[in-house]
C-alpha cells in the first residue's frame, strides 16, 4: 500500500502536478451542435513589446486551424475589412455583440488572439525567444466560449559555442539579427491548436474526445 | 539481391509520388506563411506579386495532386486580383471558394456584389 502511495507521489512530481483533462471534458460544447464549422480570426491584440509580433502571428494562424478541420476566413481580406471599420486589433471588437459576425460574415465563431509576451533574450553564449499567447474561441450564436488556451514556448536561438567566446558573441548577434521567427510563431500556434477538438473537415471529427493533454490551468488562464 | 530490388521499387515510388508535403487533412500550403509575412511586413508591389505567385502555385500543385485547395487560398488570390481591377477573375475565384467551402458564401457574395457596383 505504502509502495503504491509512493509511486503516486512520484508520478505527481514527474508530471508536475498539472491537472490534465480530455478534450471532451475540457470543451464539451465542441462535441454538440454548437461545434462551429467556420472561424473568423480577429486582428491580434499585441501586448508584447515587439511591434512585428502581430505580423508573424497573423501569417501563421490560418494554417493550424484549417488543418484542424475548420473553415478559416481569409485574414488577408478580413483584416482589411476590420481596419476599414476602425478595428485595428481585437480589443476594439470585444464589445461588439457576437451575432453581428454571424450576420455580416456568416461566421460560426470568432477567435480572439492575444500576444502576451514576445521576449528576445540575449546572452553571450546563448539566446532565446519566449512567446506567450492566449486564444479564445467564441460562438457567434450562443456567445459562449467554445475553446480557450494559454500557450507559452521558449525557443533557443543561440549561436555556436564551439567557435570560442568571440565567435559565439558574433554568431549570437548575427543569429538574433536575421532570426526567422516564422517557425517560432508556427510552433506556439500548433502547440495550442493541438488541444482543440477537430472540426468537420478533419477525418477524426467527433472522435478525439478521449484525447488527453488539455491543461485546465492553461484553459482558464486564457480567459483572464 | 531481392533486398536491392525492394530499394529500387521504393525509390521509384518516391520519385513518382513527387514528395509533396501535405498536412494531415491533406492540404498543400507550400511556403504560404513566408510570403504572407513578407507582404504584411512590407506591402510593396513586389512582395504582393510574390504572394500572388505563391497562391497560384499552391492552387496548381493542389490540383495536380488532386488535393482540395486549402481554405481561403482561392479567395485571397481573388482579392489580390480584384485590387488590380480584374473583377472577372476575382469573381470566378470567389465562386470556386464558395463551391469548395459553402461556409464562405455569405461573406464572398457580399464582396462580389460590392465589386459589381
Amino acid at each position: 500500500m505504502s509502495k503504491f502511495f509512493c509511486s503516486v507521489i512520484l508520478m505527481m512530481f514527474v508530471v508536475g502536478c498539472v491537472p490534465l483533462e480530455t478534450k471532451q471534458a475540457a470543451f464539451p460544447d465542441m462535441y454538440t451542435d454548437a461545434r462551429p464549422t467556420s472561424i473568423l480570426i480577429l486582428p491580434a491584440i499585441n501586448k508584447s513589446t515587439a511591434s512585428d509580433a502581430a505580423s508573424y502571428i497573423t501569417a501563421t494562424l490560418t494554417q493550424p486551424f484549417a488543418d484542424a478541420g475548420y473553415y478559416v476566413f481569409p485574414t488577408l481580406l478580413t483584416t482589411d475589412i476590420f481596419n476599414n471599420e476602425g478595428i485595428l486589433d481585437g480589443r476594439q471588437a470585444l464589445e461588439i455583440p457576437k451575432p453581428v459576425f454571424k450576420k455580416s460574415f456568416g461566421a460560426d465563431s470568432v477567435l480572439f488572439v492575444t500576444i502576451n509576451k514576445w521576449d528576445k533574450n540575449y546572452a553571450i553564449l546563448a539566446a532565446n525567444v519566449t512567446v506567450a499567447m492566449s486564444y479564445v474561441l467564441i460562438s457567434t450564436t450562443t456567445e459562449e466560449v467554445l475553446w480557450s488556451y494559454d500557450q507559452e514556448v521558449v525557443i533557443d536561438t543561440g549561436g555556436d559555442s564551439s567557435a570560442g567566446l568571440l565567435g559565439a558573441i558574433i554568431a549570437t548577434a548575427i543569429n538574433t539579427a536575421v532570426q526567422d521567427y516564422i517557425p517560432i510563431a508556427q510552433k506556439v500556434n500548433n502547440a495550442a491548436v493541438a488541444t482543440m477538438p477537430v472540426g468537420i473537415y478533419h477525418p477524426s471529427v467527433g472522435q478525439d474526445g478521449e484525447v488527453a493533454g488539455v491543461s485546465s490551468e492553461a484553459k482558464n488562464k486564457a480567459l483572464q | 539481391m531481392r533486398y536491392n530490388k525492394g530499394i529500387h521499387i521504393l525509390l521509384l515510388v518516391l520519385l513518382l509520388s513527387g514528395c509533396v508535403v501535405t498536412s494531415p487533412v491533406g492540404y498543400y500550403w507550400g511556403s504560404y506563411s513566408k510570403t504572407y509575412y513578407t507582404l504584411l511586413k512590407d506591402p510593396t508591389e513586389n512582395n504582393i506579386l510574390a504572394h500572388e505567385d505563391n497562391l497560384r502555385k499552391i492552387i496548381r500543385v493542389s490540383e495536380e495532386k488532386n488535393l482540395k485547395v486549402a481554405p481561403g487560398i482561392l479567395a485571397e488570390l481573388g482579392y489580390l486580383t480584384s485590387k488590380r481591377n480584374n473583377n472577372q477573375e476575382a469573381a470566378a475565384l470567389y465562386e470556386k471558394e464558395v463551391k469548395l467551402y459553402p461556409e464562405s458564401r455569405v461573406f464572398l457574395e457580399r464582396l462580389i456584389s460590392s465589386n459589381d457596383k
